[in-house]
């Protein structure tokens, strides 16, 4: 039963979606999402394993004074205080976070589409699903400057957001155009479909105005979140850990790389054997193409592109195919029960 | 040892000294208006700017600094990633096809169209997951392999015909390529004859080369044959053509990864000592 | 040498005769044109006179599929030849034949192009999509003619309901394919227990895996075993896992510490009960230490960063690095010869190769990560294996070479059997 009913489990659950490969109906797609949302679900348990393993090996390095003890204390620290962020219950509906940018580009949508509506939907054949007449117009357009000034509000009341310099004229000016898109709508009194002289000067008017307000939404870009302790993903403090510890330490990982080809490639250049060479000439030809060196420039361009294009190809094909292979014979060994180290012995 | 031992306190010192006058400079930057923010995001700044010179200082070897932020990295990544998957997809995947009253509780959308027998089975990966975690029960650990197995078949399965057809029979497909493009008699040849890349010559020469170089890289993988003699030729210029596709990607990835260098230099110099 | 010049060019010469014998069948270019349409030259028609309706519309299910399709056909309007009467074609949807023209729904229109029509009407699966598709309800199809100002439409088509389907037959390459090679295996595993020795070619990385532990050994250093950024879902990492299983026991017989820092907690899981298999393997079950198998971080700069603190402090004798590898690979490897290690290193990131080839004593190219595990175990299950994958290569020589050929006889046969969707 012990290694009986794992060894069952991998083969029908690797015959299931090698089947469900060849069956295209709904269900059996269906079953597929399914499967593969299950192992994202299992995979958030196995993390929690993760962070006990690494809060175990850390508290072991503390208790038995390991060099490095007081090191583990900082990953302890910091590993607490970002779960104590990041699990913070949201302290109000949740569903209701929105960031600076977002209410920014739901006002400058709202412009666009009511300039959209009145310039170019109500002159659509009428049986184009776009098409919309002058009375549903007339009911859009207070409904666009409801939505602004709904925004405009959040903007002026909420404190998840920390003002910038000019951010009470934009945001007047934000008003005053939606003040305007509602005004706009007595103009189409007695306006009809078949009245494109009267409708296309409008919605030049409306276009305009819309400009005007999309113009002053995107100003106010100098505005930023600020809503501390919300709690999950949008905490404040998660935020700010990601952003100003996580990313530039990723960053500057990253770019270490740049030191590293580099002795890399002395490391290849010392090595002085034939496939070695081979690699460091095919690799200064290419980079070579980004370098200018007078009536050779057009040749090694040239060089280059062919490299990469072809001994790359038929090298990158062989690859792939050994690789396929691989792949088709490590899942049939693992599927038939004949790979099985990683099920443990008893 | 004691000795570097105040050597490496008094580093610390100044290295903390000079940090600090800096977030003093970025929080002064503008003290007529909101200084508060500006104290905050000269923190934020001074501290980002910190980690990434504790980070470079690896190149001169391993010292305190770098372990400073090597482990401040570890953990915090660490509970990041355990966060987001938290909210991403327990809250955010598995808690809307629950029940009305538990999505509530965690204040999301409660998915309204799932029939319930699709509810139910949502049950099973919770079971399997907490099935995992009985391995840090030792008596009952043994059972944690079966969402192991789970998964572990569900790749197997999952893979075995998606790369045969991606990595294998797709690949075949595109080596059957016509050695000479349109092809207009030797007169042709030879009167429009010329080097260029676009040329007819250097295109059957290319086609040549690619189909050579599939061949020989396959005999280079073969594993149950002798690599002798005529074989043997092939697979040499098999881990030939390797080697010039390996210098190839080499050289191309060196410009990316130099401009990610420029990218932290320009935030050293420009976002947070302001010089460039 | 001289000889070896001499083999190649002949093999070069030969493989040109190869290209060259088709083109001697090969006619003359290929001459069936794109005729420009002038018809595209459409101008306002004058009298708002409906062009003629298409005819003959007929629908189908589209095969294998998941029910969310349906190919409609039709013949050309009768008034298609006349310079601007018709622009293009409308395709309408409904439940009821007979509805009024306000309930059939445009489903898409086609652009005349002077041949044979169709199009496929197709939606979303699910019933929650504004898209959905009705699967297995009578759908009926009309086609309209569209001219400037007004449009002639046809009669509608027969009823037609989409339907999941049981098999897709595009793949059935693919399944061949799946049997072949499983008969392949079960043959030639058969043949190895027969007791037949089956040859394989030495593999240098592999080769330097047990005196990399003796060394580690006599230095009285751990080994570093690093499993990459692959999840479980990653075969090449399961592969990994396999070759870190013969590893494990090595290390347990000689009593080497071992690390294996681990970047996914499924593969931490997976990585412990491998680890722990080979200790059992080996006899030596409580010698397993709890923190040799370790959890660092889902972060993929966090976990390099922590790996590289690693070599720095533990200076392991031996690094190994086998599975999924991306821009860490350099960081990693670099700073293991640095220390002084000795580096085996293995992946199928093609992009990655360049630098463990570089940085590492030996590196396993592709095809040879997964072959690694069959070469430290020799067990003649697992050498039956290695020899399917042979004889599959062989396969694809051969094919590519019919191939050649087959582009003259039949051009089109051999991209109807590769190619599937």
């Amino acid at each position: 039963m012990k290694r009986q009913f794992p060894l069952l489990l991998v083969f029908l659950s690797g015959v299931f979606m090698v089947i469900q490969y060849f069956v295209p109906a709904g269900f059996s797609e269906k079953a597929y999402e399914f499967l593969i949302d299950w192992t994202i679900i299992i995979g958030i348990f196995a993390l929690a394993l993760g962070i006990w393993s690494l809060v175990r090996v850390s508290y072991h390095k503390i208790k038995t004074g390991h060099p490095d003890a007081k090191y583990s204390m900082v990953t302890l620290a910091g590993l607490a205080l970002m779960l104590f962020f990041g699990f913070q219950f949201p302290g109000y509906d949740y569903k209701e976070v929105y960031r600076a940018s977002q209410a920014r580009d739901y006002i400058a949508t709202n412009f666009n589409n009511a300039g959209a509506a009145a310039t170019e939907k109500v002159f659509l054949p009428e049986n184009d699903t776009l098409s919309i007449d002058v009375a549903t117009l007339r009911a859009e357009l207070p409904q666009f400057a409801d939505s602004v000034e709904h925004w405009v509000e959040l903007f002026q009341t909420s404190d998840w957001f920390e003002g910038a310099d000019n951010e009470a004229e934009d945001l007047a000016a934000v008003t005053a155009a939606a003040e305007e898109l509602r005004a706009m709508v007595a103009q189409y009194d007695g306006v009809s479909r078949a009245d494109t002289a009267t409708l296309t000067a409008l919605g030049a008017q409306i276009s305009g105005i819309s400009e005007r307000g999309a113009e002053a939404a995107n100003r106010l870009d100098g505005i930023t979140d600020v809503y501390p302790f919300t709690g999950g993903l949008e905490s404040y403090m998660f935020r700010a850990f990601f952003e100003h510890i996580m990313i530039p330490i990723q960053a500057t990982m990253f770019s270490l790389l740049a030191f590293y080809i580099a002795s890399a490639a002395y490391r290849a250049f010392r090595a002085r054997n034939l496939l070695s060479t081979v690699l460091l000439i095919a690799a200064f030809i290419v980079m070579a193409r980004v370098l200018e060196m007078g009536p050779l420039t057009d040749l090694v361009n040239k060089l280059s592109a062919w490299v990469l294009l072809v001994p790359n190809l038929a090298a990158k094909r062989a690859i792939w195919i050994g690789v396929g292979l691989g792949i088709v014979a490590t899942s049939l060994k693992v599927i038939l029960g004949i790979e099985r180290s990683y099920l443990g012995r008893d | 040892m004691a000795n570097s031992k105040n050597l490496m306190r008094i580093i610390s010192a100044a290295v903390a000294l000079a940090f600090v006058i800096s977030w003093i400079f970025k929080s002064m930057n503008g003290m007529e208006d909101t200084t508060w923010l500006n104290v905050r995001q000269g923190a934020l700044v001074t501290i980002a700017a910190f980690l990434t010179l504790s980070i470079y200082s690896f190149l001169y070897g391993d010292n305190p600094f770098y372990r400073f932020a090597e482990h401040l990295f570890v953990g915090v990544s660490a509970a990041y990633w355990m966060s987001l998957g938290f909210w991403s997809t327990i809250v955010g995947n598995l808690v809307p096809r629950t029940h009305p009253a538990i999505a509530d509780f965690f204040q999301i959308a409660y998915s309204q169209d799932i029939p319930t027998y699709l509810r139910l089975i949502m049950i099973i990966p919770v079971v399997l997951g907490i099935l995992l975690l009985l391995r840090l029960v030792p008596k009952v650990s043994w059972i944690s392999r079966w969402p192991l197995a789970f998964i572990i078949g569900t790749t197997a399965g999952l893979n075995l015909p998606r790369y045969l057809q991606s990595d294998f029979i797709q690949q075949i497909n595109n080596t059957f390529i016509t050695m000479l493009p349109a092809w207009e008699g030797f007169g042709s040849f030879f009167s429009n004859f010329s080097f260029s890349a676009s040329g007819q010559f250097a295109m059957i020469m290319s086609n040549i080369v690619i189909f050579v170089g599939v061949v020989c890289g396959l005999v280079y993988f073969f594993f149950s044959k002798e690599h002798r003699g005529w074989f043997g030729v092939a697979s040499r210029i098999g881990i030939w053509v390797l080697m010039i596709t390996f210098g190839a990607s080499f050289g191309y990835t060196v410009m990316g990864r130099i401009s990610l260098l420029v990218g932290r230099i320009t935030f050293l110099f420009h976002d947070w000592l302001n010089i460039l | 040498m001289q000889k070896l010049v001499q083999r190649a060019a002949i093999f070069f010469l030969a493989l040109l005769c190869i290209g060259i014998t088709p083109l001697l069948a090969q006619s003359g270019a290929d001459t069936s044109g794109s005729a420009m349409d002038d018809m595209a030259q459409a101008t306002m028609a004058d009298l708002p006179v409906p062009p003629a309706p298409p005819t003959n519309v007929t629908v189908q299910d589209r095969s294998n599929d998941n029910g969310t399709g349906v190919i409609v056909r039709w013949t050309a309007s009768a008034d298609e030849g006349a310079a601007g009467k018709v622009l293009m074609y409308k395709v309408y949807r409904s439940l009821v034949s007979d509805a009024p023209f306000d309930q059939w729904v445009e489903r898409g229109q086609v652009q005349i192009n002077g041949g044979e029509y169709s199009y496929v009407d197709e939606g979303a699966r699910d019933k929650d999509k504004s898209d959905y598709f009705p699967k297995g309800v009578d759908l009926f199809y009309r086609v309209a003619a569209v001219s400037a100002d007004t449009f002639g439409l046809s009669a509608s088509s027969d009823p037609v309901q989409s339907a999941d389907e049981w098999y897709n037959t595009t793949r059935t390459t693919v399944l061949v394919f799946v049997l072949v090679f499983f008969g392949f295996t079960l043959y030639f595993i058969n043949v190895a227990k027969t007791g037949k020795s089956l040859y394989v070619r030495p593999l240098a990385g592999i080769e330097a895996v047990d005196e990399a532990i003796g060394r580690a050994t006599e230095m009285g250093k751990p080994i570093l075993y690093v499993l990459g950024l692959g999840t479980a879902s990653d075969i090449a990492t399961i592969a990994s896992f396999s070759v870190l299983g013969r590893v494990a026991k090595k290390v347990a017989e000689y009593q080497t510490p071992i690390l294996v820092p681990c970047y996914d907690p499924i593969v931490l899981t997976v990585a412990e009960e491998t680890v722990k298999t080979g200790y059992s393997d080996a006899g030596r079950p409580d010698d397993y230490k709890d923190d040799s198998v370790y959890f660092v971080t889902q972060s993929q700069f966090a976990y390099v960063a922590a790996v590289n603190g690693t070599m720095l402090r533990e200076l392991p004798a031996t690094n190994i690095y086998l599975g999924k590898f991306y821009a860490e690979s350099l960081l990693l490897a670099e700073t293991g010869a640095v220390t002084g290690s000795i580096q085996i290193s293995g992946t199928d990131e093609i992009a990655q190769l360049p630098f463990f080839v570089v940085a590492c004593d030996y590196t396993l190219i592709g095809e040879e990560l997964y072959a690694a595990s069959v070469y430290l175990n020799r067990e003649p299950i697992l050498m039956g294996t290695l020899k399917a994958q042979d004889y599959a290569k062989a396969f694809v020589l051969f094919s590519i070479a019919v191939g050649l050929l087959g582009r003259v006889v039949a051009p089109d046969l051999l991209h109807t059997i590769f190619n599937i969707k």
